[in-house]
């Protein structure tokens, strides 16, 4: 009895690790991105952000969301993609980002939004080390969706690497 | 629910705490202030009491040592010693570490055991000299005396229903209201209701009692001082003072009631309190003849229940202040917009609806804004007990005299000054302050004097502390900045700039690293958390004759008045109590002054910042811009704007993490339509326009 109860667990166990998680998918320029719907608050309409002086140009500045002063960045300019003209597609995606274990709202700006998605986390593959466009370390994996792939951005690793930028740019 | 009690519980042993270390500090110089005496007995005992209710046995255990010393000097067995004050004093900071019950492990037994052994010995001494027969003259009463006299207490405990619940046990107050003296208990049965109607978590019963004692009321009372507010509870005197025996034949009659199972209640013994003072008026005759006077006594029983009656508060969770004053900042915005919103629309109705709301919104602020303000008073007690123990240290004298205590400040200001204080008296005790002998060779008092002031400056504080040491050598400064290669070697500076030297980091003066300074973080460190506040710090010594530290604090963090202006299509507040006026200037001005950014104000020739360019904005100006004069620490600056929009009150919200080091911005607030403004950062830009000004005129001549 209790054999069969270990073997019933065991594969309840399998079953429940292979996660489906929910991703949304978002336009930057051509390419599509995605980011784990855990970490998103919002999708609000583009608002034009006010301008911080003298800051790195991917830092767009700051926006009010809900009466709270949240930074909006621009990952176009940091992913060196074509700047497009906001459009009435534009959006920008409240993120919810751990930064060191400080949990602070980014905004991130968008060309446009796709859908979300489910996809397991085995289906997911490691980005490849050189010969991306965009730097690895900023990726979670890259997933197969519908026969196109779409590149999982890890959020948390963009935004400590643009304060660190930040930080030396001021000094 | 326990968690939330925990808290409470903790929170306010801490508060005792502190409040116990102020009352030492004064006891010690005023040994016999019987009402210090009597106030630190009554925070031990409340200390004591709930710590035991709330499982830190060790606390209770620990601190009913120091109380049963406290309780020898309330009654005059015992003096207060400079030793006694010392070793309380170490019990207080043995206490709070044990509160901290992560920080358990810190808890030094050896040292606990040592206090515990110095009290016991304290106490072993008492006894002997009672034994001994030595008699102290302050004492008005022998132990003989007492014995004959003694008071008769009628005494009433209900407790609420739900006392359980808070972890009282009614039965050992009860024992120990027996150990007073001799007691008649009667427990009264009458309230419990049928069996299945009964809640055994619910405590139905009630006391009451005849207590023959020579205890004073006070102390009856404060049997019960914890379960206060958890009872009804009445004690009245019925005779005081009177000889044992007739005492005993009226305790004999109650006994003989209580075991008819008749209740006190409906007896004639039952005097309310106006008819009891009436009685013992009555026998002042006979309470006279043996030399006491009770009528004083009375009165402070009478002033003690008043004490407790006046300044009624409560106490409330500071995030919730936070989210009320949070609301309130809303509030304002949303307002902000109504006003703007009317006054477009034009119609007499709305703008006279959005004038009130306007009015009323004020108010409102003001009032969310003085919850939070609390008096600094507290945080300076905390320094004296730093200024002694570290003089002791030290070798050195000093005391510390505080004026100013009940200036208000909000709370996160206070809790954010605490450091930086700290800070700056360490440095006055240790480097500002000479020792002993230095002193007499100047022919000073050999006692040193810190002075600590806070008063109110418009919608600043200003906090002042100011020693009567060595004051600064500049000479020193310059050499050690030179060394150090801060400065050119030979670079000449004013003595205000040299001063201003100590707040470079890792400038440190002092000769010798001591466990109280001179470990690197300096006055920097002080400098940075004063202008996080948005506030700002000041030194100034006289060599010889001492040295001042100067606080500029904000009186609050979260809004603030400003001057809302527009600069090349964006938004920006000026903290409007910096700013003086506003002037014209055109833009054709601007440019054929070949970079020379002066502007002539009847007169007086002021540097101006162009933001324009400062901020690099390339686009076109208008024809005519505005130059808003504003000053700082007497130096006055013009910054140029496009268009100056008017008043705007600013709820000054963060610009978060990513923005952190962002020079000339302080922070950033939500207009009423919605879009983000940034605060100017003046005191910054006065700085840098300050510092090139001088580069600037230094390079002329």
């Amino acid at each position: 009895m209790e054999n069969i109860n270990i073997e019933q667990n065991n594969e309840l166990l399998e079953e429940s690790l292979k996660r489906f998680d929910q991703y949304l998918s978002f336009k930057l320029d051509e390419e599509v991105f995605a980011i784990q719907v855990e970490q998103i608050n919002e999708i609000l309409e583009y608002k034009d952000p006010t301008k911080v002086p003298k800051t790195a140009d991917f830092m767009k500045g700051v926006i009010n969301v809900r009466s709270s002063v949240v930074t909006a960045v621009d990952l176009r300019v940091k992913f060196n993609l074509k700047v497009n003209e906001i459009t009435k597609d534009s959006v920008i995606i409240i993120t919810r980002v751990n930064l060191d274990g400080d949990i602070i709202d980014v905004g991130v700006i968008a060309d446009s939004v796709v859908e979300v998605f489910e996809i397991a986390d085995e289906e997911i593959e490691q980005p490849p080390t050189i010969g991306g466009k965009i730097d690895s370390s900023f990726l979670l994996g890259i997933g197969k969706v519908k026969d196109k792939l779409i590149m999982i951005l890890d959020i948390d690793a963009i935004i400590k690497d643009i304060e660190i930028e930040a930080l030396q740019d001021q000094d | 629910m326990k968690d939330k009690h925990l808290t409470a519980f903790i929170e306010e042993t801490k508060e005792l705490l502190a409040e116990l270390e102020s009352v030492l500090i004064e006891l010690e110089k005023k040994h016999d202030d019987k009402e210090l005496i009597a106030k630190s007995f009554r925070l031990l005992h409340t200390i004591k009491g709930s710590s035991g209710m709330f499982g830190f046995d060790d606390i209770s255990m620990f601190t009913h040592d120091i109380e049963n010393a406290f309780e020898s000097i309330r009654n005059g067995d015992l003096e207060i010693s400079k030793e006694i004050i010392d070793l309380t004093l170490a019990a207080k900071d043995q206490i709070q570490l044990m509160l901290d019950k992560d920080a358990s492990s810190k808890v030094d037994e050896t040292e606990i055991n040592k206090i515990i052994g110095s009290f016991r010995k304290i106490a072993f001494q008492i006894g002997k000299s009672k034994t001994s027969g030595v008699k102290k003259e302050k004492n008005e009463k022998t132990y003989a005396e007492k014995l004959i006299y003694n008071s008769l207490y009628k005494i009433r405990f209900e407790p609420f229903e739900n006392i359980f619940l808070k972890g009282v046990n009614p039965i050992l107050l009860i024992d120990e209201l027996k150990n007073l003296g001799s007691a008649a208990v009667y427990c009264i049965t009458d309230n419990i209701p049928d069996f299945e109607k009964l809640n055994p978590e619910l405590c139905y019963l009630s006391w009451e009692a005849a207590l023959v004692s020579n205890a004073g009321f006070d102390e009856v009372k404060d049997v019960f001082i914890f379960v206060e507010d958890d009872c009804k509870l009445s004690v009245d005197i019925i005779e005081e003072n009177t000889r044992l025996e007739i005492i005993e034949d009226v305790k004999k009659q109650i006994i003989a009631k209580f075991e008819r199972g008749e209740k006190l209640t409906p007896d004639k013994l039952i005097i309310k309190k106006s008819e009891s003072e009436k009685i013992i008026e009555k026998r002042a005759p006979s309470v006279k003849s043996a030399g006491k006077d009770v009528k004083p006594k009375i009165e402070e029983v009478e002033n003690s229940i008043k004490a407790a009656d006046s300044g009624s508060s409560i106490r409330v969770a500071a995030e919730k202040l936070d989210e009320l004053v949070n609301l309130v900042g809303e509030l304002v915005t949303v307002q902000a917009h109504l006003t703007e919103t009317a006054a477009r629309i034009n119609s007499s109705d709305i703008i006279s609806i959005a004038e009130q709301v306007e009015r009323i919104t004020w108010d409102l602020r003001d009032s969310a804004l003085n919850v939070r303000m609390i008096p600094i008073g507290a945080t300076f007690s905390k320094f004296k007990r730093l200024t002694r123990d570290l003089s002791k240290e030290l070798g050195k004298e000093v005391e510390l005299y505080t004026s100013g205590e009940e200036t208000e400040l909000d709370k996160t200001v206070i809790e954010k000054l605490n450091d930086p204080l700290i800070h700056i008296i360490r440095n006055c005790i240790d480097h500002g302050v000479e020792t002993i002998e230095e002193r007499k060779k100047a022919g000073k008092n050999p006692k040193g004097m810190i002075n600590l002031t806070a008063s109110h400056s418009g919608a600043n504080v200003i906090i002042e502390i100011s020693d009567d040491g060595a004051g600064i050598n500049i000479d020193k400064i310059l050499d050690k900045a030179k060394k150090k290669g801060i400065i050119a070697s030979d670079a000449s500076l004013s003595e205000k700039e040299i001063l201003n030297l100590l707040f470079l980091p890792g400038f440190s003066t002092a000769q010798k690293v001591t466990s109280v300074s001179g470990r690197g973080v300096g006055m920097d460190v002080v400098k940075r958390s004063i202008e996080s506040l948005r506030g700002s710090v000041e030194i100034k010594s006289e060599y010889g004759i001492g040295s001042t530290v100067t606080l500029k604090i904000p009186l609050t963090l979260a809004i603030i008045e400003g001057l809302l202006i527009k600069n090349f299509g964006s938004y920006f507040i000026i903290p409007l109590s910096i700013v003086e006026e506003c002037i014209e200037i055109t833009t054709e001005e601007i440019n054929s002054s070949n970079g020379r950014r002066l502007v002539n104000l009847r007169n007086e020739i002021i540097p101006y910042i162009y933001l324009r360019e400062e901020f690099e904005q390339l686009d076109n100006p208008p024809e005519v811009q505005q130059i808003v004069i504003i000053s700082e620490n007497s130096f006055r600056v013009g910054l140029t704007v496009d268009k100056v929009v008017g008043q705007h009150q600013t709820v000054i919200k963060s610009l978060g993490r990513l923005y952190k080091n962002t020079e000339h911005i302080s922070g950033a607030t939500i207009l009423g339509d919605g879009t983000v403004a940034l605060i100017l950062d003046a005191a910054k830009l006065v700085k840098q326009a300050e510092e090139s000004y001088k580069e600037n005129t230094a390079v002329e001549f």
